[in-house]
């Protein structure tokens, strides 16, 4: 469903330095996938889930989504795919602080357009898996952080996307709220099929994917 | 399409209510500077249409009828005949709505110490009502037609130190050219705010006036008329030159030409506070919404990362200083609307400048206008205003990347 081919990102540093930060990546995720890229700080897991995202380019090689190549879209298109095909979890919750819980899982469904009663149901149906369902009318700020981080989960598979994408999402938890966040997300991967792909040097996320891409200076070192 | 406009306007909404106080205190802002300009407005209009009024119901009208000749060289030999079968020929035209016929004589006034130049000037008093309101300009004592009185001007009764009751001798030529005179009695005082009447009148009935010009019934220097408001003022005088044409015929506009020069200036400076305010308003808007948006970068940056059109936020960002602009015009037209119907029913007193105003032809008490333009023209600048202040956090939010929000989390 993702494929990577050739894939190469350079950052310019201030300094003039020019540092590679993807260095010819090629991979495949599957549909249905719970994999983690992880490596040390620094070693590129960030960016690739951003170019796998659409949120970065790449300097060179071709990123498919489907049979999409993203590397070729302008930013509109790129605008669109990120709603409609792809769903994100960010290390600090970023939930929208006006709306309450029940608005911010179905922000998504709202922008594409989703009929009120589809809304609302899948909005309980995602907040049961997540328990947060006795949560729905309370507003981000009354949450603790691992209910936030569940709230932002919800929303990124509520429009069942094609892909889920997580960078660090365990990063501002507590072990007790990292392992209840990572088994409701292994719960959704195992009952809707959801692909996951975390970017995390988390031992519990490492541990719980079926699969570890290994990164190291921009390159893929094991998977 | 319709569920995301829907959305925009809640997320619009409530962000601008995020932090009450500010958004209360723009609101305020634009409020209370509106109410204050719809005041400056309404009175500035007030000041002149009463001026303009009170000349047109006391003199002019607007337009007023000469023998040829007669403004040129003041001269009683330059008078109208047959003024009744002219009148009858006007009232065939359907804009002309009133008219009077009055007989001016310049002179002298005098009492026993002081004399100044005036103005007998003769009129029907039943005409007068019709026309200008007249018993409305009496501000002490009545109009008596009987036996030889007169009513004054006020600035001219002030100048003679004269009251009800006093009387005066005016001296001037009759239309022979021989000096004569009139003992009259002061049965009231008049005053209009026109210059023209107040400094110099002494009104008269019109067959006294004649009798002392020595004209004949039927004769005066002019007629004044009272035209349709909705006339095209132009084309009634061509149609009035067209039926006489061997008079002289003048608007009031060519009559009083200051009249008109003031009418100008007062637009300039209601556009100039007009402009100060919205240009007010403008910064207000636009620093409240610059701020308000550099607080919000992230979230915007987030928001453009899960997949939410940039379309989407600019119409966000434009809604949000249209509540903020429609919430003080709201605020704006409400507080403004009340000032000036306080000021169009009691009015601004300014008795305590009452001389000064009174050398300018100015009440001293001044009346507002209510024009539905002010509202209407402050709405739409200040939808403008609007539009106006967020051009630039748009251009911030065009330039956001959401992978520098992502990075610094």
């Amino acid at each position: 469903m993702v494929q990577l081919k050739q894939v190469h990102k350079y950052f310019h540093k201030d300094t003039g330095k020019e540092v590679h930060a993807l260095d010819n990546i090629s991979l495949d995720i599957e549909d249905g996938e719970f994999s983690v890229i992880t490596g040390t700080s620094g070693c590129g897991k960030t960016t690739l889930l951003n170019a796998i995202g659409a949120l970065d380019r790449v300097d060179s090689g071709e990123i498919l989504i489907g049979t999409e190549d993203i590397t070729m879209l302008d930013e509109a298109q790129r605008s669109t795919l990120r709603l409609e095909k792809i769903g994100f979890v960010f290390q600090a919750y970023n939930l929208i602080p006006v709306l309450s819980v029940e608005e911010n899982i179905g922000f998504i469904m709202r922008l594409r357009g989703f009929d009120d009663k589809v809304i609302a149901q899948r909005v309980k149906e995602v907040a049961q898996i997540l328990e947060i369902d006795n949560r729905l009318k309370a507003m981000p700020t009354q949450l603790s952080g691992g209910q936030q981080q569940r709230v932002a989960v919800a929303r990124a598979v509520a429009a069942k996307p094609a892909l889920v994408l997580a960078d660090e999402p365990t990063a501002n938890l507590d072990s007790k709220n990292s392992e209840h966040l990572m088994k409701m997300m292994k719960s959704l991967n195992e009952i809707e099929k959801t692909t996951i792909v975390f970017a995390s040097h988390d031992d519990y996320v490492v541990e719980l994917s079926r699969r570890q891409i290994i990164l190291s200076d921009g390159h893929v070192v094991s998977d | 399409m319709y569920k995301n406009y829907k959305l925009i306007f809640k997320l619009a909404w409530l962000n601008v209510w995020r932090r009450k106080a500010r958004g209360v205190l723009v609101v305020l802002m634009i409020g209370v500077s509106m109410s204050v300009m719809l005041g400056i407005q309404g009175l500035y209009d007030g000041m002149t249409n009463h001026m303009i009024d009170s000349t047109l119901r006391s003199d002019s009208g607007e337009i007023s009828i000469y023998a040829p000749s007669h403004r040129l060289h003041q001269s009683l030999k330059y008078h109208i005949k047959d003024t009744t079968s002219i009148i009858q020929k006007l009232s065939h035209i359907e804009q002309i709505k009133a008219t009077a016929q009055r007989i001016k004589v310049t002179g002298l006034v005098s009492t026993a110490r002081k004399s100044s130049m005036a103005k007998l000037i003769g009129i029907d008093i039943a005409q007068e009502k019709k026309f200008g309101d007249f018993e409305k300009f009496i501000i002490d004592g009545k109009w008596n037609t009987q036996e030889n009185y007169a009513l004054i001007g006020k600035k001219l009764a002030k100048t003679m130190k004269l009251s009800v009751g006093s009387r005066v001798i005016f001296s001037s030529q009759n239309l022979e050219g021989d000096l004569t005179s009139i003992s009259l009695r002061i049965k009231g005082i008049v005053q209009t705010t026109n210059p023209a009447i107040d400094d110099m009148a002494l009104f008269v009935s019109l067959a006294k006036s004649q009798e002392f010009a020595g004209l004949q019934a039927g004769d005066s220097t002019q007629i004044a008329l009272r035209i349709d408001p909705k006339a095209n003022l132009v084309q009634t005088k061509e149609m009035i030159t067209t039926l006489l044409p061997n008079e002289d015929i003048y608007t009031w506009l060519e009559l009083y030409p200051a009249l008109e020069q003031m009418q100008e200036m007062m637009k300039v400076f209601n556009g100039i506070s007009f402009f100060i305010v919205m240009l007010v308003v403008l910064i207000g808007i636009m620093g409240v919404m610059l701020v308000s948006i550099l607080e919000r970068l992230r979230e915007f940056g987030i928001l453009l990362a899960i997949g939410q059109p940039y379309r989407n936020m600019r119409l966000q960002v434009i809604i949000e200083a249209l509540i903020l602009g429609l919430g003080g015009y709201l605020m704006g037209a409400i507080l403004g609307g009340a000032v000036l119907y306080y000021m169009k029913i009691y009015g601004l007193d300014l008795s305590a400048f009452s001389d000064g105003l009174e050398e300018f032809g100015m009440a001293s008490t001044i009346y507002a206008t209510i024009k539905s333009a002010y509202f209407s023209t402050t709405l739409i600048a200040i939808i403008l205003a609007s539009l106006l202040s967020v051009i630039l956090p748009i251009r911030r939010l065009k330039k956001l990347n959401p992978i520098e929000v992502i990075q610094g989390d």
